[in-house]
């Protein structure tokens, strides 16, 4: 079970995004690029469509906690900002979005050679974009093991008219 | 002043050695401010190199920081031989971490058999030291045996 493939006859198909802004995907791409912590962990913008975007980074020394796996702040990072910027693919032209809060379940350690993080736009309010991210430990036979769940809530920041 | 026993007389010097073993805090530059029994004090300066869109520090920062000084504040109470991991955390962001550093303050809530509730406050310091706070965590810490 992925994120965008439901139980057949069980949940909804998932939505689809219609952009409200046609730059939606340079905008999106210039928002990850000037996230410098996402430089400072080695995460890279691998793929991105209206509501998704999904990150990923090898796991090093840099970023390890005492047993020696990925910290969980690396992923808390990637799942946080793969929902960031799928949040903004969906935002009306010169409208931003921070996160407002975010609810992470660890289910196994990243241990693999890397690490990617899917995000997800659940649903694209005016005020509120609600967001969810899994990420997964990858192993050097590229084997995905589900590391974390996220789900959150981003505030959409729009200039004073 | 803490309310919590540890159940290690040598809690403190197991606590530094762990906290020395996480490569991503000296990558993030957190470091400990201060211990006790069940609370534990960390800061980090707000760096170009961790700063988000806006030009503030980026969440994970505050998270990084904060569910480091809560597995900490957890594993000050753990008995000889046992550990901690984070299985869950809620993070509430509640303004930009803009200044000059950020202080998170890890606490156990709840230190059980198996599980440990903890907390943490995340505060943004400016030139003058004033105090903001930027993110609030609340979560549950698995104990672990076998981690010598």
């Amino acid at each position: 079970m992925t994120l965008d493939s439901p139980a057949p006859g069980f949940a909804p198909a998932p939505p689809a995004f219609t952009p409200r802004d046609p730059d939606w995907e340079a905008r999106a791409r210039a928002l990850f690029e000037v996230q410098n912590m996402m430089r400072l962990l080695g995460y890279r913008l691998e793929t991105l469509r209206p509501g998704a975007a999904d990150l990923s980074a090898p796991v090093g020394e840099a970023t390890r906690q005492q047993l020696g796996a990925a910290h969980a702040a690396m992923a808390f990072a990637g799942g946080d900002t793969a929902a960031g910027i799928a949040a903004a693919t969906m935002l009306a032209p010169g409208d931003s979005v921070v996160t407002l809060e975010m609810k992470t379940n660890f289910l196994a350690p990243v241990n693999g050679a890397r690490v990617l993080a899917r995000g997800r736009v659940e649903r694209a309010g005016r005020s509120v974009v609600v967001v969810r991210a899994e990420v997964d430990s990858i192993d050097a036979d590229g084997v995905a093991t589900r590391a974390a769940i996220m789900l959150g809530t981003m505030a959409v920041i729009r200039p004073r008219a | 002043m803490s309310a919590f026993t540890p159940r290690d007389p040598d809690w403190e010097q197991r606590i530094r050695k762990v906290f020395a073993l996480q490569g991503m805090m000296g990558h993030l530059g957190i470091a400990i401010e201060s211990l006790a029994p069940g609370i534990a004090v960390l800061t980090a300066p707000i760096r170009p190199e961790i700063s988000q869109q806006h030009g503030f520090a980026h969440a994970g920062l505050a998270f990084s920081a904060g569910d480091t000084a809560a597995g900490i504040a957890a594993q000050s109470l753990m008995a000889p031989g046992f550990g901690v991991l984070t299985i869950e955390m809620k993070i509430n962001l509640l303004a930009p971490a803009r200044g000059q550093a950020i202080r998170a303050t890890g606490r156990v809530e709840r230190a059980g058999r198996t599980v440990t509730v903890v907390r943490s406050d995340v505060v943004a310091l400016d030139q003058a030291g004033a105090e903001t706070p930027i993110a609030t965590m609340l979560g549950t810490m698995a104990v672990m045996g076998g981690m010598d």
